[in-house]
Parts: structure tokens; C-alpha cells; sequence
């Protein structure tokens, strides 16, 4: 891998290419191979040279669709004469650098490319929801999902469907602050940007859209099953041409006339009062039509008659069901009689609005195009056929006026999700959107939305019984997908996390996974990352975090800081090794490192052997250099005889007793002496004496045998001295204590 | 309470926020540096105190990009701010503020790769403290650095100041400071001492807690209040011995930071790790005492009498636990912001002191 700095490579945008890539995925040990369509961008990130993006899709993903395999050129010399191979990086990334297939029988030699510049290209996924504006969208919808899992998890079987609504509306006014941020955005720069803005305000307008659709049908809980009322809110909040264009006409921003001649003469003026008309906005029409110059004349009266007369259902109304079918068809009734009497007949564009108005079919075919879409033309006709259609009727109406509008083969994407919510199929639904390009975000949100109001059950009851239950099994899949997406994210993995764990079945396995792969960073970073593994009792994950980080410090020769996370982490193994270091560099230099920290071990250096050892010979070196002799000696005494200290060390430790025994006042008793006198005949005895200070960075024992002259005379002169020391001190003590009992 | 919370998003999770320092009158701009980000940045944002209408969210007025994540901010004067990074390197940065809805920031001095590793690259500098010009840093190098705002070479540097990862440190004096590393041993050093060793090293507690913020008493300074790992208090009377007056268990995880109120010493807030942001009210302590109806002695601080304060201490949440940590605070008037790794920032407006 290059550094940044020191290539000086450019990429000619010239440079087309085909390579194909065999890449073995060892997770399904399956050999893939993906064609790379060629496509020359690149993003430098970070020192290394990213190749964005391009969506390949999930693992399945690939596997699905084979066929609509794409190319990428990888701008790179050495590839492009060596041929390339890639492997996977941790969480979708594709690592791809230069090839040459090496056997047992190659010749050990540069290759034909050398001198060049090998580097690694590290190929990514564009994710469109890592957009710094769709990444508030990120996280505030986090807060809403988890407020939703804490909810349900509180609720315990009392119904919230209540509060799952307001939940909906939270998640639908996320999306929407979200778009406006991104128009705001679209609509400020002129740069490369606002295409991408643009992008995806056409992808989030689509899910705020499906999503109202849905919180209609299966989230809102709606007395009598009425949901025409709704199905009308929901296309008069985002078709709003015709109120607006009605607006325009009523405050006289189409022209001065209005007053003088009439509003008729406005271009567009039938149209909006038919449009209006169509979404059931008939105040609005009534307001227009009074602005007609023949409105006092008795048709016009008439119609506003009618409109004023109409009918309209609500919950709260008072009304049965009944009841007010009864009203709606006498009313319905009274306005094809005026019909048929020809009152309109004079004013064809009123004859027109009166038909739509009693449901005359042929009426709704002439209008056809107006309504735009076939979910518009459907609310439009049940508003004046059936309105109080329930949600199980959409289905048949909704093919009906599919059909009128040229049929399913027609249907853009967005219009088989709507269909697939009005037949009820769940399952559809979801897997549709599943493909739609925002990553997951929405079919993981709608899904546990929907899961959470039990409407996923219904799969469950269509599949028949299986063991397991094939929505929690789809559900659990999507916010896995989700997760782990996000856990690729540099800097989006705490998120991703909280999603992973409400995964029951494999989140944690996940989470075990992803969360070591996560690179460590600075200490804040593997503070936190070990905060979260601590919080969910990955003991491992903690455990192996800081070994990592002891390992770093341990590398860059900070043993004190590697010690630190050994004793973190408490991990005996590591502590002792490190604890073995501070000796040996201590036998070597005649003084300890890090001795702020080996002075201050307490009760943590109980982590193991060695350590306690390395601790209270740090204490003795205390106690020696403050003068507290008789204290220094005891605790000499305790560490040969309690056999803590190794033994390759006990001749240093003896050596630190010579000034011991040789001073003025009795320091050892005769206990201690023949303790010390013990220590030594059973160093002596073996034949081992440590060859400490020869050869640095070894502890190794060796036999005296093996010692050259030199070290053996030397070793044998300090034995000699410590004897006679003991010997002296022995005598001295013995007399000492004969006189104190005495 | 929840009325008073303002939040808003900003895609960036946000490791340090302060107010910009305003005499006397209360500050209507904050300051924000992110981390863990591809390309971190400091934020300038508006937020002005208006009651009424309650749709007013902060408003960016100026981005600086920052190389590594942003470990620590700290104003010197009302337009002037030094800001480390988990590079290794300091800077000292002007804000530029000619028209109110646009700033820029001009760098002053910058003091690169001061703390670094002898053996393996650079090293995170992870606190900074200031007392007027002066300006001390510290990293997981185990470094002290003494800087001043008015020259580019280090004033001094205590190399092995210690063999851990330091991870916050503080003024006593304008001669004097705290530090405290990961593993909870805090030292206090002499900078006109010629020595490079510690006037006194003392522990946090007897475990292996790192301390990760300490803060001194705005009027009083030789009482220290320190932040653990493991979510906990410790008070010290740094007159008389190290051992720890108070230690109070707070919150479930790290305290991120802790403030004191500059004008209402009797009032502190906290924020952790665990998502929590608490004000701690001292004064009803404060006015037993001075009307006498308690033993304590007219003037002692009530954060040095242990027991007996302990039961009286009033502590309010003010907001309910955030799903990830909150990493800093800053406190001004009756405004307090707080930086989330939930890529918000919170102001509370009309904090009740």
C-alpha cells in the first residue's frame, strides 16, 4: 500500500480495461465470480486509494443477480499488465491489488514488473444513506427505533398500538425533515452534490410516500375498518397541483380578469375544479365556481347544491354505517335525477363534474388522465361509488383500475409495493422494498414497525406452521442486514450495534463478529469499543481488545502502559510476561522503568506470581533507599523463602542482602540468615546460577559448566562474599539474641 | 423539563462542545469538534437566546476542518481557542467573526506532533488545560507539555512525565498541575520545579479506574473533583493530604466530563458515557450552613464534608438516558449544551440554579 504522499501516480481516465475477478468467499465456500464493468472514479481516502462504489449488492445479493453483473476498471499500471486479484476486506469491502500466481515450483525472483509501485485498491460500496445529510436521518431514526423496542419491551402485553402510531408519524417526520434538508441543500450549490441530493430526495419522497400508505393500513387502528377517509388524506397531502393551482386562480395571481370577466377565462380553470373535485375537495371547487360569471344562474346553484349536500363520513360523525349509506345513496340518488332532467345539460362542464359525481364510469374514463396514476383514479372513484369500502375490497378495486390504466406490466416499482400493501401481502411488500436504494434503512424500520404491530403474523398463518416463524425469521434478517451495514460505517458502528441487538437469534453472534474487526484507533476509540463489548458481557471481545492494545504499547516499548491493560484486563498470562521483561531490563541496566507505576501496583499486582514478586522487590528498593533496613530485610527474607521470587533472580536478591548482613546494626536475625544460607546452598546445589548481564535479553538458566572462566571466577567471588557475609551476620545475630534472652 | 431540551442533529458524532466565551452577557454561540469521523471538523454554530419561539435550531456558521479527532477545546480569550488532536498536535485557533452569520477561523499557532511515540509513530494528545496564556497538554505518550499562546516552541516538556497513557489534566495554579492517567494515579507537578518528577502522586481509588476528567472548584482551587472510569466521584482537599475527602458512586459509566457553573460554584453538571447528564445542586448545603443550622464551619465548601453532605446532596437529571454516550458539556448562564455520540447536540435552556 502506498502512501499518499509519496506516489505521484495519476489515473488516466483513458485507461478501460476488463477484468475479471475470481474471488472465494470462504464465509459461503462458494467461488464467485463477479465481472467488473468499467467505469474509471476514485476517491482517495485516508492515505489509500478507495475505488467508490458501486452496488454489488449483498453476498445474495450477487448470487441472485448473476446476470446483471457490472464492470469496474481498477486504475492501476501493475494490474493492468499482471492481471489482479482481490480478497475481502472486514464488512464489504473488496481489497484488489496486482496477481502473479505463485507455485511451489516458481523461481524465487522479481518479477517482470519490477521496480513498481504495488499498491492496493480497496474497493467499497457506495451507500447513499452515508451521505452526511441522510446520516441525521441515521441516527434520529435510531432514537425512534430503540424508544420502539423499549416501548414494546415495557409494555408486556397491553396494547400500545397507540403509541406505534405515534412512533409511525416520528419515523415519517425523520424522512421528512430529511427531504427538506435535502432540498435545501439541492437548492444552494450547484455543484456535483446536488445531483446526489436531488437522487435522493426522489428515493426518500418514495418512502415517505409508501410509508403513509402503509401507517394507513396496517399501523392505524380505524373503528369500522372505514379507510377511505384516509386513502383520501394520503393523496391530498402529496398531490396538491390542483389546490395549488386553485389557490393561484383564487387570489388572482392568473390575471387581473377574475373580477370583470369571470374566472372561466383562466386556461386552466375546469381542469382544477375537476381536479379538485376528483380528490374530494369540494369546498375548494364550490369557492372556484363562484367565481364563474354565470355562477348565479340556477345550474351553478345546483351543483353548489350538491356539493354542499353531500354526505361525508367520519367516525365521530354520529352516523352508523347504515345510516349514512342510507343518506349518501338518497342523496346520490336525488343528483342523477337532477341528471337525468337535463338540469345541467346546458353547462356540459357541469353535466361532467355531476356524473363523476354519481359514479358514471364513462365520466371517470374521460378524466382518466387527469387522475395521473391508477391510485389516484381508484380513491377518486370510490369517493363517489363506494366510500365506505373496506380495506379488504382495495385488492379488487385497485386491479380494476390497473387494468384501466393499461395493466400490471406497466407498473413502475413504487405501484407493485402500492398493490402488494392493498393485497395485503406482506411478504411481497416487504420484499419489494427491499430492493428499492436506500439500503435497507426503510424495510428494516417498516418491518419492525410492522412486526411490532403484530401484523407480520399473518405470513406466519399463510405459510402454515412452521417451526420457526417465518416473520420473525424476516425481520430479524433485515435489521441483521441493516446492522451490519452500518457497522461498516468508520464511524456509524455504535448504531449498528444497537440494531444488532435486538436481533435475538444471531445478533450477538454478529456483534461478536464485527465488533473485533473494528480498527482501535486511539484509546478513546478502544475505550469505548471495550465499553460496548463490557455492556453486553463479550468477555472475549474485552479481554482481547486490550491485549491488543498491551501488544501495541508493548511494541512501541511502553511497558508501562502494556502493563496497564494487562492488569485492565487482568490477564495473568501477559502480566507475568511483561513482569519478566521489567527484570530482565532491570538485570541488564541496574534500574526499573515505569517506576511511578511498579511503586503504586496495590492490591492489582496479585494478577500473578511474577508481578507480586515485581512489586515487592519495587517496595524493598522503596524501603532500602528511605533506610528502613529492618523492614527492607524481612521483606528480602519473605520473598526468598516463600519461593515467590524465580530462582534465576535469587542471586541477585542475595547480592542485595551483602550491605544487608554487613551493616553496623543487626538488621537479619539468625532465623533470617539461615533462611538466606537455605536459599543459597538450594541455588548452589542445582548447579544453576542465571547468567543475568551476558547476554542481554535472555533469562535463561544456565549450568555453571557451561560458563566461560570469566563469569564463573566472578560468580564464585560473589558467592564467596555473601558466605562470609551470612557467616558474620550469623555470628553477630546469634550473639545478639543470646543477650536479649539473657 | 422536556420543553426546555432543544436537540438537532448535525452527522457528526461530537466530541467536545463549548460555549464562546461572552462577558458578562450570555453566550449565543457554541463551538463544536467532532471525532471518529473520515475528516472531523470544527463547527461554529448561532443559537440565540430567543423565548418565544421555540422553532429556532442552531444554525453552522463557520466549518474548519481538523486533522485527527478532536480530544479537546478550550477558549483563552472570548475569540481565541486551542484545540488538540488524536495526532499528536495542538493548535491555537482565532474565530473571525465579521458578520454574525458568518465566521472564519484563523490558524495561530500550531504546535505539530508534540506528542508522539518514541518507538512507532505519533501520539493522540488527550487533554489540555489553560490558565490565561498558558497552556499545558498531555498524551498516551505519557508527556507534559508546557505551551504558551504567544510562541511556537514549547515552553517546556517533562518527557516521561509518566509511563501511562495520561488522559486529562488541570491547573491548580498558574504554577501548578494535575494530571491523571489511565489507571487512576493523578500527580501533581511543580512547572517551575527543575526536576522532571511529580510533587505528589496519589490514587484515584485503590482499582485500576482510569480518571477520566478532573476538574478544580472555580473559587476554590485546591479542592479537585476527579471522573472515573467506572462512573464515580472523588473529591479531594488538596491542603491538607491526597486521600480522597468524598467518593461518591454516580454514574453507571465513565463521566465524560464535568463542569462546574463559573458564576455558581455550588452548582455542577456531569455527563457520562452511559448517556446521562446530571446537575448537581450543592446550595441548599450551602445555606444550612450559612444560617447556622448545621455543624459545618461557615465557610467550607460542602463538597468536603463527606457524610454528612452526602444525604443532602440534590442531584436532577436533565434529560432521560440517551442511548449512547454524551461525551461533553459546556456550561453558560442558564445554558447548558452537551455533545452526544448519537451525532446531536443538546442545549438546555433555563436550567433552574
Amino acid at each position: 500500500m502506498t502512501d499518499r504522499r509519496s506516489s505521484n501516480l495519476t489515473y488516466r481516465h483513458t485507461d478501460i480495461l476488463n477484468v475479471s475477478i475470481f474471488i472465494a468467499i470462504a464465509t459461503l465456500r462458494v467461488r464467485i465470480v463477479i465481472k467488473f464493468t468499467i467505469r474509471v472514479q476514485h476517491l482517495i481516502d485516508r492515505g489509500i486509494y478507495d475505488l467508490c462504489l458501486w452496488r454489488l449488492g449483498s453476498k445474495s445479493y450477487v448470487k441472485l443477480k448473476m446476470d446483471k453483473a457490472r464492470t469496474f476498471v481498477i486504475p492501476d499500471k501493475v494490474c493492468r499488465r499482471a492481471g489482479l486479484s482481490a480478497v475481502w476486506f472486514p464488512s464489504n469491502k473488496l481489497a484488489a491489488h496486482a496477481y502473479r500466481h505463485v507455485t511451489a515450483h516458481s523461481q524465487d525472483k522479481y518479477s517482470e514488473f519490477a521496480p513498481c509501485e504495488a499498491m492496493v485498491h480497496l474497493v467499497r460500496f457506495d451507500v447513499m444513506l452515508f451521505d452526511p445529510i441522510a446520516r441525521k436521518l441515521i441516527n434520529e431514526s435510531n432514537g425512534t427505533f430503540l424508544a420502539g423496542q423499549k416501548l414494546v419491551a415495557q409494555a408486556g402485553g397491553t396494547d400500545i398500538r397507540g403509541e406505534l402510531l405515534k412512533l409511525s408519524r416520528q419515523y415519517r417526520s425523520i424522512v421528512r425533515a430529511c427531504l427538506e434538508n435535502l432540498q435545501s441543500e439541492a437548492s444552494k450549490i450547484e455543484s456535483s452534490r446536488k445531483e446526489v441530493c436531488l437522487e435522493l430526495v426522489v428515493i426518500f419522497y418514495n418512502v415517505e410516500f409508501l410509508w403513509h400508505l402503509c401507517e394507513i393500513l396496517y399501523v392505524d387502528v380505524i373503528p369500522g375498518d372505514v379507510v377511505l377517509p384516509q386513502i383520501m388524506e394520503w393523496i391530498k397531502f402529496h398531490f396538491f397541483h390542483y389546490e395549488r393551482q386553485a389557490k393561484g386562480i383564487l387570489s388572482g395571481e392568473y390575471g387581473s380578469s377574475v373580477l370583470d370577466n369571470g374566472a372561466e377565462n383562466e386556461p386552466e380553470y375546469w381542469n382544477t375544479i375537476i381536479g379538485l373535485v376528483l380528490q374530494g375537495r369540494l369546498d375548494g371547487a364550490r369557492a372556484l365556481l363562484k367565481l364563474h360569471s354565470a355562477s348565479p344562474s340556477e345550474p351553478f346553484k345546483s351543483v353548489d347544491y350538491v356539493m354542499r349536500t353531500m354526505p361525508q363520513y367520519s367516525v365521530f360523525g354520529g352516523l352508523s354505517l347504515t345510516e349514512f349509506n342510507m343518506r349518501w345513496k338518497g342523496w346520490q340518488n336525488e343528483t342523477a335525477c337532477k341528471l337525468r332532467a337535463g338540469t345541467f345539460a346546458s353547462r356540459k362542464e357541469l353535466e361532467l363534474i355531476m356524473k363523476l359525481m354519481v359514479g358514471d364510469e364513462e365520466a371517470f374514463l374521460e378524466v382518466k388522465d387527469q387522475c395521473g396514476t391508477w391510485y389516484q383514479f381508484m380513491a377518486s372513484w370510490l369517493l363517489y361509488t363506494e366510500p365506505t369500502v373496506k380495506s379488504f375490497d382495495l385488492s379488487y378495486h385497485a386491479h380494476q383500475c390497473i387494468a384501466k390504466f393499461g395493466g400490471i406490466s406497466r407498473l413502475k416499482h413504487s405501484d407493485l409495493i402500492l398493490l402488494a400493501l392493498m393485497e395485503s401481502d406482506l411478504h411481497q411488500v416487504i420484499r419489494l422494498i427491499e430492493q428499492t436504494s436506500e439500503n435497507g434503512w426503510f424495510a428494516a424500520h417498516l418491518t419492525n414497525l410492522l412486526h411490532h404491530c403484530g401484523c407480520l403474523k399473518i405470513l406466519d398463518s399463510q405459510q402454515g406452521n412452521q417451526s420457526v416463524s417465518l416473520a420473525t425469521n424476516l425481520h430479524e434478517q433485515l435489521l441483521l442486514n441493516y446492522g451490519t451495514l452500518l457497522m461498516s460505517h468508520r464511524s456509524l458502528w455504535q448504531v449498528g450495534i444497537s440494531y444488532l441487538d435486538h436481533c435475538s437469534a444471531e445478533g450477538r453472534a454478529h456483534i461478536e463478529v464485527l465488533l473485533p474487526t473494528l480498527p482501535l484507533g486511539s484509546e478513546a476509540r478502544a475505550l469505548k469499543i471495550i465499553q460496548v463489548a463490557r455492556d453486553r458481557d463479550l468477555h472475549n471481545i474485552v479481554a482481547s481488545t486490550s491485549k491488543i492494545m498491551g501488544m501495541r504499547s508493548y511494541q512501541q516499548r511502553r511497558l508501562g502502559n502494556a502493563l496497564t491493560w494487562a492488569l485492565r484486563s487482568q490477564d495473568a498470562g501477559f502480566a507475568t510476561y511483561l513482569a519478566n521483561k521489567f527484570l530482565e531490563l532491570y538485570s541488564r541496566e541496574g534500574k526499573f522503568h515505569s517506576l511511578d507505576l511498579l511503586d503504586n501496583l496495590g492490591s492489582c499486582m496479585l494478577v500473578s506470581d511474577r508481578l507480586t514478586f515485581l512489586g515487592k522487590y519495587c517496595e524493598f528498593h522503596q524501603l532500602y533507599h528511605a533506610g528502613e533496613f529492618r523492614d527492607a530485610a524481612a521483606l528480602l527474607v519473605s520473598l526468598l523463602a516463600s519461593r515467590l521470587a524465580p530462582k534465576s533472580f535469587w542471586m541477585t536478591l542475595l547480592t542485595d542482602a551483602l550491605p544487608l548482613l554487613e551493616s553496623n546494626d543487626i538488621v537479619l536475625t539468625s532465623e533470617d540468615t539461615y533462611e538466606l544460607l537455605n536459599s543459597m546452598e538450594e541455588l548452589l546445589g542445582e548447579g544453576q546460577i542465571p547468567d543475568f548481564g551476558d547476554t542481554p535479553g535472555s533469562n535463561k538458566l544456565t549450568t555453571v559448566q557451561d560458563q566461560s572462566v570469566d563469569t564463573n571466577s566472578v560468580v564464585e567471588e560473589k558467592v564467596k562474599l555473601i558466605r562470609l557475609a551470612l557467616a558474620r551476620n550469623l555470628a553477630r545475630s546469634l550473639n545478639h539474641e543470646g543477650c536479649l534472652v539473657d | 423539563m422536556e420543553d426546555k431540551v432543544h436537540g438537532a442533529f448535525v452527522g457528526e458524532k461530537i466530541n467536545k462542545v463549548r460555549w464562546k466565551p461572552k462577558d458578562l452577557i450570555e453566550s449565543d454561540i457554541f463551538l463544536t469538534g467532532s471525532w471518529d469521523n473520515e475528516t472531523n471538523q470544527l463547527v461554529l454554530w448561532l443559537y440565540p437566546p430567543n423565548e418565544d419561539d421555540a422553532d429556532i435550531y442552531p444554525c453552522t456558521i463557520g466549518t474548519h476542518p481538523h486533522d485527527g479527532d478532536v480530544t479537546e477545546l478550550k477558549f483563552i480569550n472570548s475569540n481565541t481557542f486551542v484545540v488538540s488532536s488524536s495526532v499528536g498536535s495542538v493548535k491555537l485557533l482565532k474565530i473571525d467573526n465579521k458578520e454574525p452569520h458568518l465566521a472564519e477561523f484563523k490558524e495561530m499557532v500550531s504546535w505539530d506532533n508534540i506528542h508522539y511515540f518514541s518507538f512507532g509513530g505519533s501520539s493522540p494528545c488527550t487533554g489540555l488545560a489553560c490558565f490565561e496564556e498558558d497552556i499545558v497538554s498531555v498524551g498516551e505518550d505519557g508527556r507534559l507539555l508546557l505551551l504558551t499562546a504567544r510562541q511556537k516552541k514549547p515552553v517546556r516538556r517533562i518527557e516521561g512525565a509518566d509511563s501511562c497513557s495520561l488522559r486529562c489534566v488541570c491547573f491548580l495554579k498558574h504554577n501548578e498541575v494535575l494530571t491523571g492517567n489511565l489507571r487512576g494515579q493523578m500527580k501533581v507537578w511543580d512547572l517551575k520545579s527543575s526536576t522532571d518528577k511529580p510533587a505528589s502522586t496519589f490514587m484515584l481509588s485503590g482499582e485500576q479506574i482510569g480518571a477520566s476528567c478532573v476538574m478544580h472548584h472555580p473559587t476554590q482551587r485546591h479542592m479537585v473533583l476527579a471522573g472515573g472510569e467506572d462512573g464515580s466521584l472523588t473529591v479531594w482537599d488538596l491542603r491538607h493530604n491526597t486521600f480522597p475527602v468524598t467518593l461518591l458512586s454516580a454514574h453507571s459509566d465513565t463521566v465524560s466530563e464535568l463542569q462546574f457553573h463559573p458564576d455558581r460554584p455550588e452548582h455542577l453538571f456531569t455527563c457520562s458515557t452511559s448517556g446521562e447528564v446530571w446537575h448537581w445542586n450543592t446550595s441548599s448545603m450551602s445555606r444550612h450552613a450559612r444560617l447556622g443550622t448545621t455543624d459545618f464551619p461557615r465557610d467550607e465548601n460542602p463538597w468536603l464534608n463527606s457524610d454528612v453532605a452526602k444525604h443532602r446532596l440534590e442531584v436532577f437529571t436533565l434529560m432521560p438516558q440517551l442511548h449512547k454516550p454524551v461525551n461533553s458539556l459546556d456550561v453558560n448562564m442558564n445554558r447548558i449544551v452537551c455533545g452526544c455520540d448519537n451525532e446531536a447536540v443538546y442545549v438546555f435552556k433555563n436550567v433552574v440554579l
